[in-house]
């Protein structure tokens, strides 16, 4: 199977310049420094005064990784559209996208190789924390199911906002156009979804309907990282919090099955579980048009006249 | 003596009829015509070829044929239609009316099979700063789905071509003008194709440059490919080219040789006077028996002294820039 040429390419071009390099340095200082900080204040707030119980020692080690991978979607929100909006607006800002577009290549295929690489990059973001999530997993109250849908769902956020922004791009004729347009974007997917639910909130005497928030990555993250442990803990994480949202939602509202017990329910959560179902394929769809209309805009003008 | 001077002791003749005479706009309902089956001597065929931008006419009816393995250059002023002309014959627009043949293939229902056999270089080389040389091209091949074994080979034949072995493993950017524009023509070239459109080549390019272009060219040439070349270096497209078309406000005015643009546009001989006062001037004639009762009337009829009666040759600059006024839509 044969690599697609754009991914190829724009892999030797990320490796060959310093950015990634620093980039990947700032978010392994900054991460590092914020899960050192949540872990001290973990251990402080597990231990109350005297020793960590066993069930304390738990707390902290899912305490640290909700925060971890909390810590992680910001960064890929900061990252993701800035490092991928100048995927088709800076082919035609150095008048290269002519020499590609009369190639063999399809619009698809550039636009696929310009996600690709997102991802790749995306990946190296999530592997370079591979070793903080492993001390988290080491103080415990984390399974490897939970470890792995973490990451996961800092992988599916990052995939989504590569879409957008890679849509963004392809609309803008200029990067900073372009990356203006993807951080707008990913400020209304996250900051703008809750602003509306809350709106929503206010008009209404009960909860708000929770499938509002199916369009915000963070909310889908925390829904697809909520593994079993969580619910067996009392946490205070910010996975959790989000989780609760839903949860609490769902017993005021129909969006789930209605099962959930209570906030940090000792029983699993359909509600939280069709929520991430819910969400994500909203997410999907959102992305895969962002990718259709990205295609469209690479076409030639002769294959937009056809 | 001035113009009017002269025009009353002869009138100049009257301007010549371009070999094809600009057409009437095609109707509002023209539609893009099936090509008829390609002509197997002929690399590029367009028939009453049209692109219209609502009442703008970016090409008017151009009908052109190219014999394989010519090189043919496009001469006309900015706006011309020299570059809607390349880019309908590299697949990247649609004409509006009229058909067209590239390689043998419409580029309007046949869009992959024309793009496998055109190599397209744009009047503005973009190229990827970060990458190698050889990098670059190999990204291109395997855009045309050279298979990856043949890519190093052909990376290294088309840079033995260009000149541009030493500079494999250097940075694009690193790279002078002109070697980004033979890097560029290389690119062109990783997919061997049969036509190469290279839209002003020659633009920005120092002497040096501009006759390694020139040489290339003919390189090309001789191993069959069929060039067509936009310029406004009316004198090196002259020396480039087998045959020359002069478009002007999307119509292709003239086209063929360029021996025969200059005959066939006529007036192309003129005499030029200088008198003894110091006075110059130069005359339009038909021939010699015309000349000699110029020069006759001149003397004796007027009784002005001639210090220098020669005849002057249009070349094909003159021509151009007698045929084309200038004008823009």
């Amino acid at each position: 199977m044969r690599m697609n040429p754009v991914l190829d390419r724009e892999l030797r071009e990320r490796v060959r310049g310093a950015r990634s390099g620093v980039l990947v340095t700032l978010y392994l200082v900054l991460l590092g420094a914020f899960f050192l900080l949540t872990l001290y204040a973990s251990i402080e707030s597990g231990s109350r005064g005297g020793g960590l119980q066993a069930t304390d020692v738990a707390r902290v080690g899912r305490s640290c990784f909700e925060w971890l991978i909390f810590f992680m979607l910001i960064f890929v929100m900061f990252l993701v559209p800035g490092l991928t909006s100048s995927a088709v607006a800076g082919e035609r800002e150095r008048q290269t996208l002519v020499p590609m577009q009369v190639t063999l290549l399809r619009p698809r295929n550039i636009i696929a190789g310009k996600v690709q690489a997102s991802m790749a990059f995306l990946l190296l973001l999530i592997v370079a924390a591979l070793p903080l999530v492993s001390i988290c997993y080491a103080i415990g109250g984390l399974s490897v199911v939970d470890a792995v849908l973490g990451l996961v769902a800092v992988a599916f956020t990052g995939l989504v906002m590569a879409c957008i922004a890679t849509g963004c791009s392809a609309i803008a004729k200029r990067t900073q156009t372009a990356t203006l347009l993807a951080y707008f974007l990913t400020l209304c997917l996250n900051i703008g979804t809750f602003m509306v639910w809350g709106i929503a909130g206010s008009f209404t005497q009960s909860e708000p309907p929770v499938l509002l928030l199916t369009l915000n990555p963070f909310m889908n993250a925390s829904a697809l990282a909520g593994g079993k442990a969580s619910n067996l803990l009392d946490i205070n994480g910010p996975l959790t919090g989000m989780r609760a949202i839903v949860q609490q939602s769902g017993r005021s509202n129909s969006f789930g099955s209605g099962s959930s017990q209570s906030i940090g329910a000792i029983t699993p959560s359909n509600d939280v579980f069709n929520f991430a179902v819910g969400s994500t394929l909203v997410l999907i769809t959102v992305a895969m048009l962002a990718v259709w209309f990205a295609s469209t805009k690479l076409r030639t003008p002769a294959e937009r006249e056809r | 003596m001035t113009d009017a001077h002269l025009s009353a002791v002869d009138p100049p003749p009257p301007p010549p009829a371009p070999l094809l005479s600009p057409p009437l706009p095609p109707p509002a309902s023209a539609q893009v015509t099936p090509a008829p089956l390609a002509d197997p001597g002929l690399a590029v065929q367009t028939s009453v070829l049209t692109k219209r931008y609502g009442s703008l006419y970016a090409l008017s009816s151009m009908s052109l044929e190219i014999p394989k393995g010519a090189v043919y250059g496009l001469i006309g002023p900015n706006g011309a239609g020299k570059t809607t002309t390349f880019s309908i014959l590299a697949t990247l627009l649609l004409p509006t009316s009229g058909w067209v043949r590239v390689a043998g293939h419409d580029p309007v229902t046949e869009q992959a099979k024309v793009r496998a056999k055109v190599g397209y270089m744009p009047d503005i080389v973009g190229t990827y700063d970060s990458l190698l040389v050889g990098e670059y091209l190999r990204f291109f091949a395997l855009s045309f789905r050279v298979p990856t074994r043949e890519v190093n080979d052909l990376v290294g034949n088309l840079l033995e071509l260009v000149d541009l072995t030493a500079k494999r493993d250097a940075m694009v950017n690193s790279l002078s003008r002109g070697m980004k524009q033979r890097l560029s023509l290389a690119r062109a070239l990783v997919n061997d194709p049969e036509v190469l459109i290279l839209d002003e080549p020659a633009s920005g390019l120092d002497p040096r440059a501009r006759i390694d272009l020139r040489d290339l060219i003919a390189n090309l040439q001789g191993m069959g490919k069929t060039i067509l070349i936009s310029s406004h270096i009316l004198p090196e497209l002259q020396e480039m080219c087998d045959t020359v078309g002069i478009m002007e406000m999307g119509r292709l005015l003239a086209s063929g040789t360029p021996e025969a643009i200059l005959t066939q546009m006529g007036a192309v001989r003129r005499v030029h006077i200088r008198f003894a006062d110091g006075a110059v001037d130069e005359v339009p004639v038909r021939d010699d028996v015309e000349a000699a009762a110029l020069l006759r009337r001149i003397v004796v009829d007027f009784g002005r002294d001639v210090v220098e009666f020669r005849e002057i040759q249009d070349d094909l600059e003159s021509v151009f820039m007698r045929v084309t006024e200038g004008r823009i839509q």
